[in-house]
């Protein structure tokens, strides 16, 4: 995937308040051209608000934020002509049909032609019910809907509040494969919320955490993790020893040790396939090998000492 | 280019729903009964006015036709029609916030600004076509049904107008009926803008309107400083019309009366959602 220093998202101290309470506070995130950035943080640490704010639906209290080097206004939305989103539960019209709902919502963007309509419901899989009035669309249809809606001016970047929460596992499994193939060969800049960590971790590059409205860290998600304990492959093999003093050679392999005779190896996950070539090509039998979720208790860790010191002030 | 195709889609989202062809239903269906049953019964309350009058006009066949229906009818536009406007104008903004298609919409590279403005005209889109099929199919079904012939109408004395001159003098009332039903329109689009559902806007835009034209209509004398500051005081504008001479000097000034009305509805329901957070 290619990544230039282009920043197409940039906020700056952004804050937000409702009546008396602060949704977010000082809010600094920059996403590059090509990263697929998550935006991780658990319930009501302020997630949706940033998005809704990106997309202008709320106001900052203080702060700015620029999209494609622009600070988007009022009277000045032209920047969102690059942009699809799609933000909490998608929300269509009814009483038209899935493919009117695409056809007059892409028009307010770009000229939208109904063949196009067309291939984008092919490509959500929906080109069945295109002419179904949505209130009589399933809980993961509207979400494909929504997905649609999103793509359908075919925009640089993505900005996907939660998109895949609340999906059956067949919905999920769908709408994951989907959005592999939209961020992998569409060289899509994604922007995207969510709960689920292992998600983060297969699919973005970069990732902040979010937690009682602050980011508590952001960056590469290889880099953030390679500076943690919990980026760890556990391998279970026949003599762990001789493994040990192999494996340590290896200039890929950051760090390792033996604990309960298992191996356990800090190694960027895309080093996995290696990890266990070399050691099968070296005669050792291997009874597993279990990648950790690392981000998980990295997330785990970073927002309960970020709760820690919340309690205390 | 992106503004007429928000308008369009406005225009098509409001005639999407069903709600939006109970006034029309109601004037297709109530009007052929009421002229058939005129047509069948006869319209006592005019011909025993008449009989008043028997000892200075002889009058042969009926003075019944179907401009004289037409014209009474007009009457509806006062309390009862002014619901299926309201009903379709309180939904408009409160319904997108109830719904949450907000969401959808504005984050399009459109402004709030054009946003508002489009769903205000389609509003008073809406609200024209009402209206003209009102007035067209109240003349054309009158005709049919009834027959033209000369109106004959009552102001200061017995007016009696041509087949031509009465068209136009409904042309007139209608515009200016249009004009009234706009201001109403207006009403229901701000409270449309303050809610986050269909109900509130519509129920009490109809209530405010009831309670202006009671207050409009009651002749106390308690309530005369009151009544220029209420647009339904110049709600009657479009029987002026009907008068021996068309008042237009009085005409004009309660257009720009009711205009300024409509402004200042339109105004507060653009402030309101320039400035309001979308959180639904």
């Amino acid at each position: 995937m290619e990544m230039n220093d282009k920043i197409i998202i940039e906020t700056k101290s952004l804050a937000k308040k409702f009546t008396h309470n602060w949704a977010i506070s000082d809010i600094n995130l920059t996403v590059r051209k090509g990263q697929i950035y998550g935006f991780l943080g658990p319930n009501g640490a302020g997630k949706s608000t940033t998005i809704r704010l990106l997309m202008g639906l709320i106001k900052p209290t203080k702060g700015s934020f620029q999209l494609f080097g622009k600070r988007p206004g009022l009277f000045k939305r032209d920047m969102y002509k690059k942009v699809g989103s799609l933000i909490e539960e998608p929300s269509f019209y009814n009483y038209l049909t899935g493919a009117k709902n695409l056809y007059y919502l892409g028009n307010l963007t770009k000229e939208v032609s109904w063949g196009k309509v067309d291939e984008i419901l092919e490509l959500v899989g929906l080109q069945k019910a295109r002419n179904k009035k949505v209130d009589k669309y399933s809980h993961g249809m509207k979400k494909r809907l929504g997905l649609a809606q999103a793509l359908i001016h075919d925009p640089e970047l993505l900005i996907l509040d939660e998109p895949i929460s609340g999906l059956d596992p067949e919905g999920l499994h769908n709408m994951q494969s989907l959005f592999k193939r939209l961020t992998n060969d569409l060289n899509k800049t994604v922007f995207f919320s969510s709960h689920n960590l292992k998600e983060i971790e297969s699919l973005c590059t970069h990732m902040g955490i979010i937690n009682y409205g602050k980011v508590v860290v952001q960056g590469a998600v290889e880099e953030l993790l390679k500076n943690t304990d919990f980026f760890i492959t556990e391998v279970k093999v026949d003599e762990p020893q001789e493994a040990l003093e192999l494996l340590m050679q290896q200039k890929w392999v950051n760090k390792i040790f033996i604990e309960n005779d298992k191996l356990k190896i800090h190694i960027a996950s895309q080093d996995r396939p290696r990890l266990t070539k070399l050691l099968v090509e070296s005669g050792f039998n291997v009874y597993s090998i279990k990648p950790r979720t690392s981000i998980e208790d990295y997330y785990v860790s970073l927002t309960r000492k970020h709760n820690k010191k919340n309690e205390i002030q | 280019m992106r503004f007429n195709k928000l308008l369009k889609f406005e225009i098509v989202k409001i005639f999407s729903k069903f709600r939006s062809y109970i006034g029309f239903i109601t004037i297709a269906i109530l009007l052929p009964v009421v002229m058939g049953l005129v047509k069948r019964f006869g319209f006592d309350v005019y011909n025993s006015f008449f009989n008043d009058f028997s000892d200075y006009f002889t009058t042969t066949g009926t003075i019944v036709s179907g401009y004289l229906i037409a014209y009474y009818l007009m009457a509806i536009l006062w309390i009862h029609f002014p619901f299926f406007i309201i009903l379709v104008a309180g939904d408009v903004m409160a319904t997108e916030a109830n719904s949450g298609t907000y969401r959808m919409l504005l984050t399009r590279p459109v402004t709030r600004n054009s946003v508002v403005f489009a769903k205000y005209i389609s509003t008073i889109v809406y609200t024209v076509m009402l209206i003209s099929f009102l007035g067209i199919f109240s003349i054309v079904i009158g005709k049919l049904i009834l027959g033209g012939n000369e109106l004959m109408v009552f102001d200061e004395g017995l007016l009696i107008l041509s087949e031509q001159e009465t068209l136009y003098r409904f042309l007139i009332a209608y515009l200016l009926a249009i004009w009234v039903q706009i201001v109403v329109a207006s009403l229901a689009f701000f409270f449309s803008t303050l809610a986050k559902n269909s109900v509130g806007p519509i129920i009490g835009t109809y209530a405010l309107v009831l309670l202006f034209v009671i207050i409009s209509i009651l002749k106390i004398d308690a309530l005369a400083v009151v009544k220029p500051y209420l647009f339904t005081t110049y709600f009657d504008i479009f029987y002026a019309p009907f008068r021996s001479t068309i008042p237009y000097n009085k005409i004009l000034s309660d257009c720009w009366k009711l205009g300024s009305f409509s402004l200042i509805f339109f105004g507060l329901s653009y402030i309101n959602f320039m400035r309001k957070d979308i959180c639904s």
